[in-house]
């Protein structure tokens, strides 16, 4: 077995920085994702800024933050200028999913709690572990540096759609034909915006090469590096994940004795491990297109912007949508199945009662992972793909939304007639519900597809992917760092500081996205700079104004959050084991645990959801816990998988 | 204070069930879907309404269990909760339940995806079953570029088969319009979509209409048009407003750069065929009178159509 092969670490490097034990990799992603969501966090509020007051000066802002100047340049009057705002909202995303997100999920909960919840002394692979949270450092650099390189970070979007992102010019070919276009499009009779003055274009177009989309020149290149390395990342991870359940379990923990949380997490390994290859070879073919000048994505006849023609291609833009949303639509589900799966396992112990239907439960994660390999195109209904395909799509989507039902009936049944603890972790966790019934309810409209082509890239698939990322896995999130701060750290977070920071959030989190849904029914697309300029849209400003003025202030109630976080680490109170009297193996051990995990290996003997046991001491039987009560089914004795 | 979280939970719903029927119930205030001005238009929205009815019936009975079981069963209640581990019958019923709903939706969507996008198939997808693209009343090559629409309107009728030679060559006598789309009530119109440089999508709220340009592809997309909002009076040369006083916009839906957000061109529904071609001779005039390079046939008319 590997992890016999790693002795206890001995000085400071080799405990916390080039550590082999998961538990500190865990909490080295998990504060690593810390630091990239305070980043995507303000990403979001500046474009939030621009939103609800889009001719707004910021001069108060530029006294307080000088560096923005380029950004927020003078003879714009000092508004955050056009670009400079595809760059916020592509970062925003970029960070949240790839850096927030993911590394939260599979790196962070993925690695500390999937050996100490099958009663494992290690992963698998140790030092592979270890590489796959240093192999996001250079990911790390390369993202911030994009910010930094001539152009600024790239303003494509997070799907970085060729032709836009992909296509790049020699900087010292002229585009005479820009301003003429600038002028031709500006809304002249809205008289909103500043004459746009030759000097700031000349500025803006020195920084570029690329005529395609703002600040996508360099900036573009070292997204894409950095998308690659927390690609092969998140594999190594995987690979490690797999092999862990499948030949690490203690004895007696049969698969289907497994918590929830490791099916979550276990599935999700799956789904990455072969999904992202696919996306992985994307990200190299853009990469190369941009670098050596080979055309996967340029068509045939090539393209003309402006004066400037880029030569014959011979490729297929449409082909980087179909490469990346094989990827990242399973990643939707990568970014859901692990929170799922914690979720279940908090609201478990909150509740004092059985999971209801757990074999439903791992069944549907299945399912929902077997479907996602096959809805991607659903991103695609308008894109010029034959609508026959969207057919298929459409059908193998709308099946999608029978495994998410199946799990909200036996969450809710799971709820129904216990006896709930309202912790901070366990209101999250119900929070989670309710607002994953709000997320998937809004997916069905778009997998419609006649609804499709009116809300495609509204605010509406907005309002809905925030519902689903934010609303639902970061509330799963937040009960999770709640739920297993304890375990983690050997201290308990302030439940009152967590309570409150629970109720503003909540609230605040419905105030900023559900007002989007009705900007969507009114036909708002999604990435406009200032939305005033069409007259259609101009009833919607107050909403949008409203939503800046929740969005700002749900960003400072995370400061509680951060508070509480980092207080407790120091200054909590003590944790025993077992703080919240829960069944799985993690709770056996000490607080911390120790290296190795477990003082002797735990014997499994049951599933981890026995509460509710009338006669058993705490009304509950531990997976290792032997209790001779009179009533209670034998549980066949499983054998090792 | 398990009460308060049950009530922090039905309230957060409520609002925002009650927010959805605030903006349906008050259409004034502008926050709902826009005109339905195509004939495509009533059957999108009637399927969004459906949707939104069974939505709305899982969306209540799902949270009114999880808000009342948050109120009836804190940890105060008396006694252990029972140890039910499952129910076999209560699976298959809540996955039958949505399946039905489901179907419902499907069923629906099926018609009217295949009345809106499968036309003409035959012309961008060659294969061998596909329907011949059908007759047109009027054809139009819009072609996006970073940051607006130029549109080629064809000036004499055109067969079918004849529409790509038509996009690729052109005849001299193709007006070139920059921004504005006009149709008249009742055309069966084919729009050929193309881009010269990246993505843009041709978004029209009004006739629920969307369509991604694509390098390298010209992409059709038909419709027609139900509601006219303006007239050409020839003894003034000018458009005034026809039955519908509305200002009709088209937006760009797909990121194309810093400027997406400028794509602004103008829908101009003409009641009848006769209006749109008067429109379109005083237009051939214009046009002809100046140099196309410089200027916008129609921009001096696209200020007096916004006078009542």
């Amino acid at each position: 077995m590997s992890h016999e092969s790693h002795p206890a670490p001995g000085n400071f490097l080799t405990k916390y920085i080039f550590s082999l034990d998961h538990k500190i990799i865990g909490i080295q992603f998990l504060f690593s994702g810390l630091i990239f969501w305070i980043l995507g966090g303000m990403l979001a509020l500046g474009v939030r800024l621009q939103l609800g007051w889009p001719n707004q000066a910021l001069t108060e802002l530029l006294k307080w933050f000088p560096f923005l100047e380029p950004y927020i340049p003078s003879n714009w009057g000092s508004r955050i200028s056009p670009e400079f705002y595809t760059m916020l909202f592509t970062m925003h995303a970029t960070v949240m999913i790839f850096f927030v997100v993911v590394p939260w999920l599979g790196g962070a909960f993925g690695n500390y709690l999937i050996p100490l919840m099958i009663g494992a002394r290690d992963m698998a692979f140790p030092k592979l572990n270890m590489l796959s949270y240093w192999i996001l450092w250079p990911s790390f650099l390369f993202l911030i540096a994009s910010f930094f390189v001539d152009g600024g970070a790239p303003g494509s979007g997070w799907t970085a759609y060729p032709t836009l992102a992909s296509v790049s010019q020699n900087p010292e070919i002229p585009d005479p034909g820009f301003d003429a276009v600038v002028k031709a499009s500006a809304p002249a009779d809205k008289g909103q915006l500043p004459a746009v003055e030759p000097g700031l274009w000349e500025k803006i177009k020195s920084r570029w090469n690329s005529p395609a989309a703002a600040q996508s020149g360099q900036g573009q290149v070292y997204w894409l590096i950095a998308l690659i390395f927390s690609g092969i990342s998140s594999m190594m991870g995987s690979i490690n994940y797999i092999t862990t359940i499948l030949n690490c379990r203690a004895p007696g923990m049969t698969l289907l004795r497994m918590p929830l949380t490791v099916w979550g997490l276990f599935v999700t390994a799956i789904l990455q491990a072969l999904a992202l290859p696919v996306l992985t070879v994307a990200l190299f073919m853009q990469l190369l297109d941009r670098t050596v000048g080979t055309v996967f994505f340029l068509p045939p006849a090539g393209l003309s912007f402006g004066n400037w023609h880029t030569g014959t291609g011979g490729g297929q833009p449409l082909l980087w949508q179909h490469l990346f949303w094989f990827y990242s639509h399973p990643a939707v589900y990568i970014m859901i199945l692990p929170a799922m799966g914690m979720v279940s396992d908090i609201l478990v112990a909150a509740c004092r009662k059985p999971l209801f239907g757990y074999k439903p439960m791992v069944f549907s994660m299945i399912g929902i992972a077997g479907l996602g390999f096959i809805v991607w195109g659903h991103h695609m209904f308008q894109s010029g793909m034959d609508p026959r395909l969207g057919t298929g799509f459409m059908v193998a989507t709308i099946l999608i939304a029978l495994p998410s039902a199946v799990k909200t009936f036996n969450w809710l049944a799971t709820v129904w007639g216990s006896r709930i603890h309202f912790t901070a972790a366990s209101l999250n966790a119900l929070a989670f519900v309710s607002m994953f019934i709000i997320g998937g309810l809004s997916g069905i409209y778009m997998a419609s597809t006649p609804v499709d082509i009116y809300i495609h890239d509204t605010y509406f698939i907005v309002a809905h992917i925030h519902y689903v990322l934010f609303l639902s896995s970061m509330f799963g999130i937040y009960a999770g760092i709640y739920f297993w701060f304890p375990k983690m750290f050997g201290r308990t977070m302030n439940e009152s500081l967590g309570k409150i920071h629970f109720v503003l959030t909540f609230l605040l989190a419905n105030g900023t996205f559900f007002p989007m849904h009705i900007l969507g029914i009114r036909g708002h697309p999604r990435r406009y700079y200032d939305p005033s300029v069409f007259d259609w849209l101009s009833p919607v400003q107050p909403l949008n104004q409203f939503i800046s003025i929740c969005a700002i202030l749900m960003g400072l109630v995370q400061i509680i959050f951060l508070l509480n976080v980092f207080y407790s680490l120091f200054f909590g109170p003590k944790a025993g084991r077992n703080p919240w009297e829960s069944n799985s193996l993690e709770w056996e051990t000490i607080s911390p645990p120790p290296h190795g995990n477990f003082e002797t290996t735990p014997i499994v003997l049951r599933g981890p959801y026995e509460y509710g046991v009338a006669d058993a001491p705490g009304g509950r039987i531990s997976q290792t816990g032997i209790v001779q009560t009179e009533g209670l089914p034998t549980i066949p004795q499983g054998s090792q998988a | 204070m398990h009460r308060f979280w049950s009530l922090l939970f039905a309230a957060v719903n409520l609002s925002c069930l009650g927010m959805l029927v605030v903006a349906y119930a008050r259409p004034e205030l502008g926050w709902w879907l826009p005109e339905a001005a195509s004939t495509q238009a009533p059957k999108i929205d009637g399927l969004f309404y459906l949707i939104s009815v069974l939505c709305g019936l899982f969306f209540v009975l799902t949270q009114g269990i999880l808000i009342v079981a948050i109120w009836k069963f804190p940890s105060t209640t008396p006694g252990t909760a029972k140890p039910i581990h499952g129910s076999l019958g209560l699976e298959i019923g809540w996955t039958l339940a949505p399946v039905a709903g489901l179907l419902v939706i499907t069923g629906a969507s099926l018609p009217v995806w295949k009345d809106t996008k499968y036309q003409g198939l035959q012309a961008n997808f060659p294969i061998a079953n596909a329907e011949p693209a059908p007759a047109a009343d009027q054809v139009i090559l819009v072609t996006a570029r970073q940051w607006d629409w130029h549109l080629r309107y064809a000036t004499a009728p055109l067969q079918a088969e004849g529409i790509r030679e038509w996009a690729e060559e052109g005849t001299p006598s193709d007006l070139m319009v920059a921004d504005e789309l006009h149709v008249w009530k009742g055309a069966k119109v084919t729009l050929l979509l193309r881009t010269t440089d990246v993505i843009h999508s041709f978004f029209i709220p009004v006739l629920r209409l969307k369509q991604d340009t694509l390098p390298g592809k010209t992409i059709p997309m038909r419709f027609e048009a139900s509601v006219s909002n303006v007239r050409f009076d020839p003894s003034q040369g000018r458009l005034v407003s026809g039955e519908n006083n509305s200002s009709w916009e088209i937006a760009c839906a797909e990121l194309c750069g810093g400027n997406h957000y400028r794509m602004r061109g103008k829908l101009f529904v003409h009641p009848d065929r006769k209006s749109y071609e008067a429109w379109l001779n005083h237009a051939q005039r214009q046009a002809r009178s100046r140099t196309l390079a410089t200027s916008s046939p129609s921009s001096s008319m696209q200020k007096d159509a916004s006078k009542p």
